[in-house]
């Protein structure tokens, strides 16, 4: 776990174990950058040492831009981070994001379950990941499962594991990182093994061996996870908070919702926006969309805003039901979201519902919750034919 | 009537109401829309109308209205009087009734130097009186209204034309 924490060291010993790492140089000058770069090939991206999270980074098309960026990105570096060192990765155009779930216990056993796809991304950050991916056949799962394996054994680790991989659109993959713990989107790998993750890693912990059904696990169907966020996707995914005055989580066959929130709840801004995940398992892949897709239409937050809809473009999206992911989906596909949209007129009619108590009996005029305050307010109705008695 | 409602800062021109059981709704291009209405409870409907039943999910709070309807969570706004009757008079500085309403008092007259937020006429609307202001200082220019006039919503109370610099 240690060793994973950082990212040099674990590249380090990945390098050794024979995994395969983005090509990359040490830090140094223009000079023997430039020299890397070309042994790397073109194109490149400049990172600061001192950088993360997608920033100091810089991206080199040309061996003629070389030194001017080098020498731009070391200023920058300096500037931001306080400190000038710059060192250079391939720049892996359009990748895929897919990652390998690994279990290993006391026993001598390390296991692979399998992949999951995490290509689409919001400010690098996973908002629908599946398993298994649509681009990996039997045979690059054997690949992708030796090497994560493989990474896994080179540190001596114990439990659930995950390592990233990023897998380029030829099929040529590298290693990322390793996450030494159960992710966010473990479902799907529970929803197509079978599996509970959960319990097999306080089993693990407490030094039982892994049960044959994790050492020879089998794929069943397609597992999607949606991760329903209190963000504005329409600003830039900006956070929102505000009180939960109706929750519906939606039910069904092959729908999973694991949420923390409730009716009468209130989203505050100091904590991670994510309000449930909702995962949806099908035979295959198509059932699979199809369940998530309306699951997350019936699934009711109001309130706050959500990124529910937007979840909804994503799953219709032709793109998406064809498996052509990537971490620039959103930017290629869904940049002018939501655009122009009509209102329902039923959306519109149900404005003049009574709510409350007002609800169980006879009709009234809307605006009677709003107090006399502002008399407007009550005279938002018309009246159509005779006036109905009560 | 104008239900002043807006989405996504654009207003919904629509008229609608609730009659006990059964919703009218006329929308602003002219079609008539009916739908029968079942409380499940919570928050929660049934409507039946023309694209047959839909549950709708609604919740309130102050001026803010919640909607989940077909997937999709819309949230309307009802405008306050002070805004609609800002909108009422934007650009040209024209205040009309915003419905059906009976003139009981004229406190100004034309050619009135007027302070913004100053009283030109009280009207009477749905059995409520009400004080139509001027946004803005200016001179009044028109004010076709006498006291005991009736007037449909839209006619025209009173007409100010701001002193330069001042936003009507």
């Amino acid at each position: 776990m240690e060793v994973m924490g950082s990212k040099t060291a674990a590249r380090r010993a990945m390098v050794a174990a024979g995994v395969p790492v983005v090509p990359g140089s040490a830090a140094g000058g223009p000079a023997v950058l430039e020299r890397a770069a070309e042994a790397i090939g073109y194109p490149v991206l400049v990172k600061a040492s001192g950088g993360g999270g997608g920033k100091g980074m810089t991206i080199v098309r040309e061996a003629g831009d070389f030194t001017r960026a080098v020498l731009r990105a070391a200023a920058e570096a300096r500037r931001s981070f306080g400190d000038a060192t710059v060192y250079l990765e391939k720049l892996i155009e359009r990748p895929r994001h897919v990652e390998i779930q690994v279990f290993a216990d006391d026993h001598g056993h390390c296991v692979s379950l399998g992949e999951r796809e995490c290509s689409i991304q919001r400010r690098h950050q996973k908002i629908v990941e599946e398993a298994p991916s649509p681009v990996v056949d039997a045979a690059l799962r054997e690949r992708l499962g030796r090497a994560a394996v493989r990474a896994a054994e080179a540190v001596g680790y114990r439990g659930a594991g995950t390592v990233e991989l990023l897998l380029s659109q030829e099929g040529e993959f590298w290693f990322l990182e390793m996450n030494t713990r159960l992710q966010v989107e473990h479902p799907v790998t529970e929803c197509v093994t079978g599996l509970d993750l959960v319990r097999l890693q306080l089993d693990v912990a407490a030094g039982s061996p892994l049960p044959a059904a994790a050492l020879e696990p089998t794929l069943r169907g397609w597992a999607i996870e949606a991760r329903v966020y209190a963000e504005d996707p329409a600003a830039g995914h900006l956070p929102q908070a505000g009180p939960l005055l109706a929750v519906r989580e939606p039910q069904g066959p092959g729908v999973r919702v694991d949420s923390g929130v409730a009716e009468g709840g209130e989203v505050s801004v100091h904590y991670d926006p994510l309000l449930a995940k909702v995962i949806g398992w099908g035979a295959d892949r198509d059932e699979a969309i199809d369940r998530l897709r309306d699951a997350l239409a019936r699934h009711v937050i109001l309130g706050v805003r959500t990124n529910l809809e937007h979840l909804q473009a994503i799953l219709g999206h032709p793109a998406f039901r064809e498996g052509r992911l990537s971490t620039a989906f959103l930017d290629e596909h869904l940049s002018g979201w939501p655009g122009a949209q009509e209102v329902p007129d039923a959306a519109l009619a149900a404005t003049v519902l009574p709510v409350g108590r007002a609800a169980a009996g006879r009709g009234s005029q809307r605006g009677a919750q709003h107090g006399a305050s502002d008399p407007w307010a009550t005279l938002t109705g018309f009246r159509v034919g005779p006036r109905e008695e009560p | 009537v104008s239900p002043a409602l807006s989405v996504g800062g654009r207003r919904v021109g629509a008229r609608l109401a609730w009659l006990g059981g059964r919703v009218v709704l006329e929308t602003a291009d002219g079609r008539r829309v009916e739908y029968a209405a079942r409380p499940l409870g919570g928050g929660e409907w049934i409507l039946e109308g023309p694209e047959g039943a839909q549950r709708v999910v609604i919740a309130r709070r102050g001026a803010s209205t919640w909607v989940h309807c077909a997937g999709r969570t819309l949230v309307f706004e009802e405008e306050s009087f002070a805004a609609r009757q800002a909108h009422a008079a934007a650009g040209d500085g024209r205040l009309s009734a915003p419905m059906p309403a009976t003139v009981l008092e004229v406190l100004a007259a034309q050619g009135d130097q007027v302070a913004e937020g100053q009283t030109l006429v009280v009207i009477s609307a749905m059995k409520m009186q009400v004080d139509v202001k001027t946004p803005a200082a200016g001179v009044v220019r028109r004010l076709p209204v006498a006291a005991g006039d009736a007037g449909e919503a839209g006619a025209l109370l009173a007409e100010v034309e701001a002193f330069p610099g001042e936003d009507a």
